[in-house]
């Protein structure tokens, strides 16, 4: 019976105005947004590539002259474009990409803005991920609002309830269809996307790649099950079609604008972190206290004129890799408070089924939030072990090459050997592992199932005592 | 007649659910945009109060050579209606002889951390456009389809009514309908702000405030017409429905976005981070080159404090003799003419990339205009100064700040004065024999001794660096610099006018939109089948 009421609701829907004029955009959306993809990302993938280059070249040089010199340079590792972008960009142009680090530790990160024009209104871009989380749980909504009410004002309810078939296995009929329809329109725009793609040759659709897509398509049969949920709620609470329509425009336009509008200020208020001010203010401080404290070593040690050269060099020393180890210390703690912030604004946005629908697919893409946490961990790990490698170089170096001194601020009082660049160790991005990922989707994927139960099951109480007549 | 009709519809839409439902859609949206966006608002008037102090401290100097004012862009109290791209900017700029302002510095945004920029903030205009379109095509998607499966509509037209008449009606009555949500969503954001004690309105910013509402009026109209043209069109209200909802959705959040995502692609900038680095490189290059220009450092000259220097590379010496700061002196028109010159080169590089930035807003801006909601809230943008052309009149007044500055030093003769790098009197300065009796605590006293001992002692040299300043120079000590007679920056002027100027394609626009829109519709009606 089941099958025979899903069967004429998806031979209604097929039929429908709506659905013709949904295909229609999504094939449309779907080829544009992957052809402009293909465009920025090979525009993108050449402006890593003269970054990339250009840095090092730039190290290069810096590796030509000597070892310490290398070291004490402040230098930036930039994060490739990824290849499955057109899944879902994760919000990665505002994501800070770009990690600064020396020898001596990880200073920061910052956005990259390789491709931003500042001056144009922000935008999202066509990616499947903006698409199915706007136009397809727009459109859920639009099949769904009027499943239960539409069917009361065309006097359709009464007369199908009228026949043995349980209200309960009518609604699940219903909500099922929906959800298969929903899918079915989906999928020639996809198709459509991947032919592109297959076509044009920029991404190479390895078994990794291929995981990410069926994980998407996952994440979105959930979001699409979720969005007719509620679509189902709004029509079951009321019954007139045109009031479960506002009732859907309303918990839509709660979930795309009023949730994600708000987030930064609740965060700002519920999780404040210090200003980058207060931190560059703190910094400068530790700065003039090292300044005072060579000052006062030097007037103990009679005066700089009584040092011996050597002597004066493992006092500046001494003071410099203070004032560093403290300076990391300070940045390290706003970095983490940096990304403790985003973490917590992250969880406020669980009110809204797009955003986590969002989560759920950056997770399964291993992008986004995931990749720079899962990057910056990794980063800090390779910086520890290039000075590592530098400390045993500088160990085994005869006393014609190296002074034993570590100072931050003045290479020439370090290791001079000459290395090659090929031979200093490099820093090379792992993608985020499947447990990595499937921790990441936890929480979105357990919150979209409990507000998808919930919004059947409401519905399913509602139905069983609606009025029919 | 038109009025009874008009009268009939709104009493009916007065009391249907969806006007109830869009009262309460702004009753929430609206008050909530405003408590984030004031709130925003307030930390870009801490950041200019700071950026201003700042700005004062950066004049408390003592040597021309550090004249690098600080313009800052006051914060704009029309970007809480319209947010435009002013939290994408910077809101000031350090003024350089070695380079023109290229961009502003400074995030105007609201938060330290950079990732909280993957969440867009709506401003009050973006809801206007979400909210007044939506209810306008709620209202109008069954003006005719509606009654004409109610099977009210053939009985009014039997009667001896024109069909024009009856549609004016509707539209009349939509708008009866509609106003009074409009008039209180402005009403609500004016209150706001004066109830708010972190935003003051000037007699300026209301006009601007009644123009958007103007606008506003206007942009509903358009969608007003959008939903009558639907209604004529179909004849079946729930088909009607669908498209002006589907048109909806695709005006709002697909345009934008597409026109955005496509610009980017159509129109490829370089890389701002690789011009940067190599604007920097070209300057510090060009710096290497202007010091040969100086000449070799004579061996007399010495200077024994570490010079005080500033971002934009001027020193300020104290700590030299006399012999060093005459060499100096000499040298410092030649250096500065050289980095005026090269800025312009400079400038060449910068100004092809702003281009093409600006190429691809504009076509992103253009493919935009598709959308009517695009267009109330480019417009808006411009009315409220917080659009791109804003920022660009902003930067534009700062270059020729810096060219008044540039003229002002070469026409008192500045560069090559004392007074350029030095506030030590030039007869206070030590002789090169003094300083080296002092620096050697009296073991060789002239440079000839100097001469003889480097002789003796080949590879060896005195350390003269210490901590304790020769007699008279302590550079808190030394008068600061009167900068009175200097040119002071006014402002880009004429921002309301020139706001007005660049509105005008766009109010035309929307203009010509509604009446083409109308004339649809009404050709629809006057063909419409009402059995």
């Amino acid at each position: 019976m089941i099958l025979n009421i899903v069967l004429r609701e998806i031979h209604q829907h097929v039929l429908s105005l709506r659905l013709h004029l949904v295909l229609v955009l999504l094939v449309v959306l779907f080829g544009l947004g992957t052809v402009s993809f293909i465009n920025r990302y090979e525009a993108d993938q050449e402006r890593y590539r003269q970054i990339h280059s250009a840095q090092l070249e730039k190290e290069g040089e810096w590796a030509a002259r000597y070892l310490g010199y290398y070291m004490v340079q402040t230098r930036s590792q930039v994060l490739e474009p990824r290849a499955n972008a057109f899944i879902t960009d994760a919000g990665e142009k505002m994501m800070p990409f770009q990690f600064w680090f020396t020898g001596f530790g990880v200073e920061g990160f910052e956005v990259p803005n390789w491709a931003s024009n500042d001056m144009m209104q922000a935008f999202r871009e066509l990616n499947w991920v903006y698409i199915v989380s706007i136009i397809v749980g727009f459109t859920v909504l639009l099949f769904s609002y009027d499943l239960v009410s539409g069917d009361k004002e065309n006097g359709t309810l009464a007369l199908t309830v009228s026949y043995p078939v349980s209200r309960g296995v009518l609604l699940t009929g219903k909500y099922i269809s929906v959800i298969i329809v929903a899918m079915l329109v989906l999928l020639p725009g996809i198709v459509l996307s991947l032919i592109i793609l297959l076509l044009s040759g920029t991404v190479v659709f390895d078994g990794m790649l291929l995981a990410e897509t069926a994980g998407f398509l996952t994440g979105t049969a959930l979001f699409v099950a979720c969005m007719a949920a509620l679509g189902l709620l709004a029509s079951t609470v009321t019954s007139r079609s045109n009031v479960s329509l506002l009732l859907c425009l309303c918990i839509w336009l709660a979930s795309v604008v009023v949730v994600p509008n708000s987030i930064v200020y609740f965060t700002g208020k519920l999780f404040p972190i210090e200003s980058s001010r207060a931190i560059a203010d703190r910094i400068a401080q530790e700065m003039k206290a090292s300044s005072d404290r060579i000052a006062a070593a030097e007037a103990q040690g009679g005066g700089v004129l009584t040092l011996t050269p050597i002597e004066h060099f493992r006092l500046y020393a001494k003071f410099n890799m203070q004032f560093k180890e403290r300076e990391l210390a300070i940045k390290e703690t706003w970095n983490n408070s940096l990304l403790e912030q985003f973490r917590f604004s992250r969880r406020l946005t669980v009110l809204s089924p797009v955003c986590l629908f969002e989560q759920l697919i950056e997770a399964a893409t291993g992008g986004g939030f995931v990749r720079l946490v899962r990057s910056w961990s990794d980063m800090k790990l390779f910086q520890s072990m290039l000075f590592d490698w530098y400390m045993e170089l500088d160990a085994a170096a005869s006393e014609e090459e190296t002074l034993h001194i570590l100072d931050p601020y003045n290479p020439g009082h370090m290791l001079w050997k000459v290395v090659d660049l090929e031979e200093i160790p490099r820093f090379h991005e792992k993608q985020a592992s499947a447990a990595e990922r499937l921790a990441a989707a936890r929480l979105p994927l357990a919150l979209l199932i409990i507000y998808t139960a919930i919004a059947f099951a409401l519905s399913f109480v509602l139905f069983l005592r609606y009025d029919v007549r | 007649m038109i009025l009874s009709i008009a009268l009939k519809e709104f009493y009916n839409n007065l009391v249907s659910a969806r006007f109830v439902i869009g009262f309460l859609l702004c009753l929430v949206l609206i008050p909530l945009t405003l408590v984030v966006n004031i709130n925003d608002f307030k930390s870009k008037v801490t950041a200019y109060e700071t950026q201003q102090k700042e700005a004062e401290e950066k004049l408390k100097i003592r040597v021309w050579s550090f004249l690098q004012p600080r313009i800052v862009r006051e914060p704009e109290p029309l970007s809480i209606l319209s947010r435009g791209v002013s939290y994408n900017l910077g809101n000031f700029v350090d003024i350089r002889l070695s380079e023109k302002p290229f961009n502003a510095q400074g995030r105007a945004g609201t938060s330290d951390n950079p990732m909280m920029g993957t969440y867009f903030s709506v401003d009050f205009c973006t809801i206007l456009a979400i909210v007044l379109s939506l209810l306008a095509l709620l209202f109008t998607y069954d003006t005719c389809s509606g009654e004409r499966e109610q099977g009210t509509l053939k009985q009014v037209l039997a009667n001896s009514i024109p069909r024009s008449s009856v549609l004016m009606g509707k539209v009349l009555g939509a708008c009866f309908t509609l106003m009074p949500i409009i008039l209180f969503c402005y009403l609500l954001c004016a209150l706001a702000i004066v109830i708010s004690p972190h935003v003051a309105f000037s007699a300026d910013e209301w006009l601007r405030m009644g123009l958007v509402l103007l606008a506003g009026i206007l942009y509903f109209a358009v969608f007003a017409f959008v939903g009558l043209l639907v209604s004529s069109t179909f004849s079946h209200s729930a088909a009607g429905l669908v498209v002006c909802l589907l048109a909806w959705a695709f005006f709002l959040f697909v345009v934008p976005n597409a026109a955005g995502f496509l610009a980017g692609s159509l129109v490829e900038t370089p890389s701002e981070k690789m011009l940067v680095e190599n604007t920097y490189e070209f300057t510090s290059d060009q710096w290497r080159r202007a010091e040969e220009l100086r000449g070799e450092q004579p061996e007399e000259a010495f200077k024994w404090e570490r010079a005080r220097r500033t971002a934009g590379g001027a020193i300020e010496y104290t700590g030299a003799n006399a012999a060093f700061m005459e060499w100096y002196r000499k040298g410092n028109r030649a250096v500065y003419e050289h980095m005026i010159g090269s800025a312009e080169t400079r400038w060449q590089m910068e100004k092809e990339f702003l281009d093409r930035q600006n190429r691809q807003r504009l076509l992103a801006e253009r493919l935009s205009m598709v959308s009517p909601s695009q267009v109330f809230i480019l417009l808006c943008n411009s009315l409220c100064c917080t659009d791109a052309e804003s920022y660009r009149r902003f930067l534009e007044s700062a270059r020729r700040y810096r060219e008044e500055l540039i003229q002002f030093l070469r026409n008192e003769n500045l560069l090559d004065s004392y007074r350029f790098f030095t506030a030590v009197a030039p007869e206070k300065l030590m002789t090169t024999d003094q300083y080296i009796e002092f620096a050697t605590g009296g073991k060789l006293k002239s440079m000839d001794e100097m001469r003889q001992w480097r002789k003796e002692n080949p590879g060896k040299t005195w350390a003269f660096m210490h901590s304790a300043f020769p007699p008279g120079v302590d550079r808190e000590s030394l008068p600061p610099l009167d900068l009175s007679g200097t040119p002071s920056w006014r402002g880009a002027s004429g921002d309301l006018a020139l706001s007005l100027r660049d509105s005008l394609a766009k109010l035309g626009l929307l203009i010509s939109t509604g009446v083409v829109l109308f004339y649809l519709a009404f050709v629809g009606f006057l063909r419409y089948d009402v059995r």
